[in-house]
């Protein structure tokens, strides 16, 4: 299995934090509040066309409301393999800082 | 916040919603849409939109890159060559990217000036329906009309669903210690519900409900109040009425024909202001949505002779739509004239820009022949090389209108202060805007990448790689003539028209007009002066630096009403009408008008209260013999010719001089200035004193004059600013074409680097070199004079004609521009040769 890009997983993470809530506006936002970088639509929409593909993620079709002009929110989710490969690239994270008792420098 | 500020750019929306799988996939217009409108709410308009372009132009970005796109990997190459044939050849790349972008920044600024000069009145909603009522008087259109019409006017014609006189009036306003005089308008109550003139605090529907009250707009309100609630307030208007403060206006927007800062209702004016048939406000009327015009306008124009029993004058009335107010003159030169004069300049200057482009790439195609034998070997279509160098002429265009955004930025202050505008680049939210510069950007591309792209991609790949040049150098050589010409023709008839344009304004401002308007000082006369004018007058003329002293009801360059006149020997069905102009005793002796028969009017005589002085061109109509002493009547009131005035021109020179009587009567209100001559030493003495005196008069008003000669030039103000635009652009004109040259001879110097090398070795001097090759540029730039000449003659004459008086056109002026232009041109062709010449011929024969 490839590993998850950091975008990927700040995605994923996104997704997994927001529940039931999760679309694209609110992931974006959240995404960007927890690393403090900024994420545009293109770059999400575009990752998030990968993860379908992978199968990483599923979507449903939410309601519309008039604030989004007649289209609906699109509502994402981890299917079991997009949870079992963030949980693997988690793993993979905690056994490399794992590694080093402390920060050389601190 | 209004509704519509909410969302998002209908452009954005439609750009992201064909990115196909994108919208799809996860409704990325509702997305972008949704926090659009959070955004909008907490950063203001503005920076949302700004974030909101960037979310599109980035998406289309990614979804580009993800598409399979088969030219991807050519395209990267054009971007490469384009990026390196820049790198090389700094100077070509420099003359025409610094080319286009002047050129750009010129065609911006003039279609951001057409832009604001067409959107007038645009801003009111009822815009399509709102017309002006002018009555018609001997073939004078004019737009005062009198008190009484509207009322019976709406009352007769069901098609008139609204209707609002615009009285203009100067008022001074006193607020606690704080005085200012404001300019302003009484209206009806229609005004606020017909005219998208928004309320701050107030509704149109009550804030004339009691009768002494004002509306000020918001900009006014905060010079007497500051941060206080004004409404409530109550201000001190001329000395003597209170009005109370019931209402602000947001300010009127600039692309306003009607400005003011206060408003206040009609009813102020009394009785009077619903019988009066005296001309005096304009007035404006909604019609409802279906009335036919033609046929309502067939229906009305009998009106003013139908309910005006005064006399029986001819009135015929009409309507202006209020589309054609601001553009369209009621007599005289429309003013869209200047709109079209100046899009032809744009349009001129951007081609002129262009043809530099398209002689550059032309000239160097001989340095990227091998590279078009290359990719045509390697299977290149025409086609292809064809895209390639639109594509990159396009490219150039992009990176030149970025230049020339900073440059508008950098020059509009200016701008705005030479064409007396408010002018602003908005590109983040305005619409039009981008779609403007989109056009410029292709527009310039095609225009100038075409002809470079259809001739280089024609080359036979053969010949160039085995000569490694291209078979004839000359390729386009005459088209690079004839473009060279049209280039240099343009800038000349550009300079001709300026110095033509100078040359009548300095005419205008020297023409004897018949009275001596210079160092008179005009005071604008207030309640307390006017009750104490005659000792206010007697005192200052001791003052040994005050000549003479008069006063009258208008200036003399709007001197009065027109009338009906009578005459002894008039034949009695005959109908004249003359300018009436009230004034006071020594008028013609303080304006310098020379009185040329009979005498001018003096208190020795009472009876001259009655009495006429007329003008030449009034005595030729009347066509008496011996005019003094003749019976003469203006209206009702009956008096003598006493004396005959010098014709001068009492308005601007756009029009003839027209027949003018004088009276002492005060039939239509009284004096509102007071004309001094003063000596013209210690002019500021002199005001000073005046200023001294008038506050001893008058101490409840404010000391306002003009000078008689501002007065005058005001009248061609617009004249000036535009002469002064022209100006301008003929400089940035030569400053493009000579340019191009400057690319153009840098060009051939280093095509005949050898060949001078050569001639050099064999003797020729630098001169000779010199000569050599500037003639070949002399002869384009004399073609170029004399295919300019006619064209500037023919469209001056045009110009010219709009003007009762007009200065000549002088040869003189042919020749100088002209040889302005050739003599410039020589001199940056010669600044490059000098350089090619004086290089030691050694280095440049063992260059190969």
């Amino acid at each position: 299995m490839k590993e998850l890009t950091l975008l990927e997983q700040m995605i994923m993470a996104a997704i997994v934090a927001l529940k039931d809530d999760a679309y694209g506006v609110s992931i974006r936002k959240r995404a960007e509040k927890m690393t403090g970088k900024r994420l545009m639509y293109g770059t999400l929409y575009n990752a998030l066309d990968q993860l379908l593909r992978k199968d990483y993620v599923t979507k449903t079709k939410g309601t519309t409301s008039s604030a989004r002009g007649g289209r609906p929110r699109i509502y994402y989710d981890l299917t079991s393999t997009g949870m079992s490969a963030l949980q693997a690239s988690y793993n993979l994270h905690r056994a490399i800082w794992d590694s080093i008792p402390e920060f050389p420098g601190n | 916040m209004q509704k519509s500020d909410q969302h998002p750019p209908k452009l954005g929306q439609k750009l992201l919603s064909h990115l196909t799988r994108y919208e799809e996939e996860h409704a990325a217009s509702g997305d972008c849409g949704e926090e659009f409108k959070e955004r909008a709410k907490e950063d203001g308009r503005p920076r949302t939109l700004l974030w909101y372009w960037g979310q599109v132009v980035y998406s289309l970005a990614t979804y580009s890159k993800l598409s399979t796109f088969i030219g991807a990997a050519m395209l990267k190459n054009y971007f490469k060559i384009t990026w390196r044939n820049i790198k090389n050849n700094k100077v070509y790349s420099f003359i025409n990217i610094m080319g286009l972008a002047v050129g750009m920044a010129c065609c911006i600024l003039i279609l951001l000036w057409v832009q604001d000069e067409l959107s007038y009145d645009k801003f009111h909603a009822n815009y399509d329906d709102i017309y002006r009522t002018i009555p018609e008087l001997q073939d004078t259109k004019f737009s005062a009309n009198p008190l009484a019409l509207a009322a019976v006017f709406k009352e007769q014609y069901p098609e008139v669903r609204q209707i609002s006189r615009f009285y203009q009036m100067n008022w001074l306003m006193k607020y606690g210690d704080k005085i200012y005089n404001e300019s302003g308008a009484l209206v009806d109550d229609d005004f606020l519900k017909m005219f998208t003139f928004p309320l701050v605090v107030g509704t149109p529907e009550t804030v004339f409900e009691n009768r002494q009250s004002i509306v000020l707009t918001e900009h006014a309100a905060a010079k007497y109040f500051g941060t206080k609630d004004p409404i409530g307030k109550s201000l001190l208007i001329n000395n003597n009425t209170e009005l109370i403060v019931t209402g602000i206006l947001k300010d009127v927007p600039s692309n306003s024909h009607l400005q003011f800062d206060f408003l206040a209702s009609m009813e102020l004016l009394g009785e009077r202001g619903h019988i009066s048939w005296s001309y005096e406000p304009s007035t404006y009327a909604l019609l409802e949505k279906n009335v036919s015009i033609p046929n309502f306008t067939e229906k009305i124009s009998g009106f003013i002779m139908e309910h005006d029993k005064r006399t029986n004058q001819k009135v015929v009335l009409h309507i202006q739509p209020l589309s054609r107010v601001h553009l369209y003159a009621l007599s005289g030169t429309d003013p869209i004239i200047y709109v079209y004069i100046f899009l032809t300049i744009a349009i001129a200057i951007l081609i002129i820009a262009c043809i530099n482009f398209i002689n550059l790439s032309t000239a160097r195609s001989n340095t990227r022949a091998k590279e078009i034998g290359m990719r045509k070997v390697v299977g290149a279509e025409r086609a292809d090389l064809i895209r390639q160098f639109i594509g990159e002429s396009i490219i150039l265009s992009a990176i030149a209108l970025l230049v020339a955004v900073g440059l508008v930025y950098l020059f509009l202050p200016a701008f705005n202060n030479l064409a007396d505008k408010q002018l602003t680049l908005d590109i983040a939210g305005n619409v039009l805007t981008v779609v403007l510069l989109v056009a410029i950007i292709l527009f310039t591309g095609l225009v100038s990448g075409s002809y470079p792209a259809f001739m280089l991609s024609s080359f036979k790949p053969a010949n160039i790689l085995r000569k490694g040049k291209l078979q004839s150098g000359s390729a386009g050589f005459v088209l690079r003539k004839i473009l060279v010409v049209s280039q240099f023709t343009a800038t000349i008839v550009l300079i001709i028209g300026t110095i033509i344009m100078y040359k009548q304004l300095n005419y205008i401002r020297n023409k004897d007009i018949g009275l001596d308007r210079d160092y008179v000082v005009a005071l604008t006369m207030n309640r307390e002066l006017k009750e104490s004018y005659k000792s206010f007058k007697n005192e200052i003329k001791q003052y040994p630096n005050v000549i003479n002293v008069s006063a009258a009801r208008r200036y003399p360059t709007g001197i009065g009403h027109i009338n009906p006149v009578y005459w002894e020997g008039k034949g009695p069905d005959d109908y004249v009408t003359m300018t009436d102009a009230s004034v006071d005793y020594d008028y013609f002796e303080t304006l310098g008008m020379k009185i040329i028969q009979g005498r001018s009017f003096s208190e020795e005589y009472a009876t001259d209260r009655e009495n006429y002085i007329l003008n030449e061109e009034a005595l030729r109509i009347t066509g008496l013999e011996s005019p003094i002493g003749k019976m003469f009547s203006c209206w009702e009131d009956e008096g003598k010719i006493i004396g005959i005035v010098k014709n001068f021109h009492a308005s601007s020179l756009h029009t003839e001089i027209g027949p003018v009587i004088f009276t002492l009567s005060q039939r239509h209100g009284s004096h509102s200035y007071i004309f001094v001559k003063i000596r013209p030493d210690d002019i500021s003495g002199s005001l000073a004193y005046l200023k001294n005196k008038a506050a001893e008069f008058a101490p409840n008003n404010l000391f306002e004059y003009r000078f008689l000669d501002d007065v005058f030039n005001s009248q061609y103000s617009g004249d000036q600013r535009r002469g002064e635009i022209y100006k301008y652009f003929s400089f940035l004109a030569i400053f493009i074409s000579c340019l191009g040259l400057f690319g153009m001879a840098s060009f051939t110097a280093e095509q005949r680097t050898k060949e001078i090398g050569i001639r050099k070795v064999l003797g020729a001097s630098i001169a000779n070199i010199l000569m050599m090759i500037s003639k070949n540029f002399l002869v384009l730039l004399l073609v170029s004079n004399l295919v300019a000449w006619p064209i500037a003659y023919l469209l001056m004459e045009r110009l010219l004609n709009n003007y009762a008086y007009r200065t000549s056109i002088a040869p003189w002026i042919f020749i100088v521009s002209g040889l302005t232009a050739i003599f410039i041109a020589l001199l940056t062709v010669c600044i490059k040769i000098v350089r090619a010449a004086h290089a030691n011929p050694v280095d440049s024969l063992r260059y190969e």
